[in-house]
Formats: C-alpha cells, structure tokens, sequence
C-alpha cells in the first residue's frame, strides 16, 4: 500500500533541489515549489485521513479537505492535534495558490517562489505526520 | 491604508513591525491573507503581550528572525533571516509551546501564524 509520507518526502526533494539549483529560467524553480507545496499537502491529508478512519467508523470520502483541517481545530481537540489542523489548512491554502494562480499577489508571490520555505514546511509535515498518528483518538 | 510602527532594536534582536489595518478591511474578504482558523475565532487580545510572547520566543530558540504583526487581521508573521530548515521545521513544535504558555491556547489558536525567508 502507498505511503503518503513519500509524497512528503518528494516535497522536500522538490524543494531542496529548487533552493539549490539557482536555475534558469526561474519559472522551474517556481514549479518545483509549486509541485512541492501540493505533494507535502496530500502527503499530510492522506496520512491524517487514514489515522482518523483508522481509529472511527468514519468513511474515509467524507472526510474532505476543508472539513478536515476545521475539525482538527475545534476548540475540544486536543493542542497538539490544533496544530496539525492548522499546518493542514496552511499546506492547503498554498497547494490551493499553487495550482491556480499564476499571478499570485504578496504574501503569495513570495510563498510560491520561497524554496526554502517549501523545504521548512515539508519537514513540518513530515513532523506533523508523525504527530498524527498517535493523537488522533476517540474521545 | 493602515500605518505601520516599527520598533528598531539592538542588532542580533529581533525587528518588529505593528502594520495596523483600517476597520473596514477587517471585515471585508481579503483573499491576500489566510482565512483565521479554527472556526473563524475572532477575539480582543492585548497585543503588546502577543507581542512579547512572540518575541520572547524567538529570542529563547535563537532564531535569526524578524516578526510583523497585523493586530487587526490576528496575524503575525516570522521572516528568517536565515536559518536551517530542518532545524527550524524541527523547533516550530517548541516555539509553539512557548507562544501558547504565555498567551493561552484559545488566544493562540486565533492567531494566524505564517513564515517567510529573506530573499
């Protein structure tokens, strides 16, 4: 079965070969960016889904992405699992960016064309993955 | 337009800038910030204390960092100057610890916390 920690793993590729590449032209540098904020989302969304289906009798389709991270940060959650929700909703909301601006405006430009950012928020994910796993419990 | 202060300290301590925002564009859609989280929680806080809890914690994990801060959009932002990014990525959990302890978790959660390096 697919280890959604690759795609994380993938993002930080993505992103470390775009900080250290200082290639031109730069629109593939913006692109690997780009590349590397959808792939550390679904690597983090894909792994907090599978914990919560893994441990409630909740079909896995019902938990969509805006539904996902707002229920992480109910106010009842415990802090830890509050912070995963909202390195979710921040990989969402570039991942959104990402793929559907082309002409972003601040702070959005500078996100997307941040490798060494895409590379910090990747290992983030890869942290908050490992969070996940065990925090997400019945109440 | 809001008007700024910005607070010059010593070198190697963090700069810090207070950009306010008019009213209106509190309550207006702004598509250039992230929605609040966690239910949209808006609530009055004493900045100055978000402030120096922030700044307090950036200065305890050593971070080569300068902080901005939008009272009116519950927005502050950490700009490395430069750091590593996995240790950085390794120490958020810790920052976010210390931010917590000193303003709460409510008062945490409604703040919107994002990130940027120097180019």
């Amino acid at each position: 079965m697919f280890d959604p920690v690759d795609f994380i793993l993938l993002a930080r590729r993505l992103s470390a070969d775009s900080a250290a590449s200082g290639e031109v032209p730069r629109t593939l540098s913006s692109a690997r960016v780009r590349a590397a904020y959808g792939r550390a989302y679904y690597g983090l969304y894909l792994a907090v889904r599978t914990a919560i289906a893994n441990r409630h009798p909740i079909d896995r389709r019902k938990l969509n992405h805006g539904a996902l991270y707002t229920h992480l940060q109910h106010s009842r959650a415990g802090q830890e699992v509050q912070r995963v929700g909202r390195e979710l909703q921040r990989l969402y909301t570039l991942r959104q960016k990402a793929d559907y601006e082309l002409a972003p405006t601040d702070p959005w430009r500078g996100h997307l064309d941040d490798a060494v950012l895409a590379v910090t928020l990747a290992e983030q994910a890869r942290c908050s993955r490992g969070c996940c796993r065990g925090l997400i419990s019945a109440r | 337009m809001g008007h700024d202060s910005i607070r010059h300290p010593p070198a190697g301590y963090p700069m810090i800038s207070v950009i306010h925002s008019p009213p209106e564009a509190v309550t207006e859609e702004d598509d250039d910030f992230y929605r609040i989280p966690a239910g949209g929680r808006r609530m009055e806080m004493d900045w100055d204390h978000v402030t120096a809890a922030f700044q307090s914690a950036v200065d305890r994990l050593g971070w080569n960092a300068d902080l901005e801060i939008r009272p009116e959009k519950q927005y502050v932002r950490v700009c490395f100057r430069r750091g590593d990014p996995e240790a950085i990525a390794g120490a958020i959990g810790e920052f976010y610890r210390d931010v917590e302890e000193s303003i709460g978790m409510e008062t945490f959660m409604s703040i919107w916390i994002d990130y940027s390096f120097k180019q």
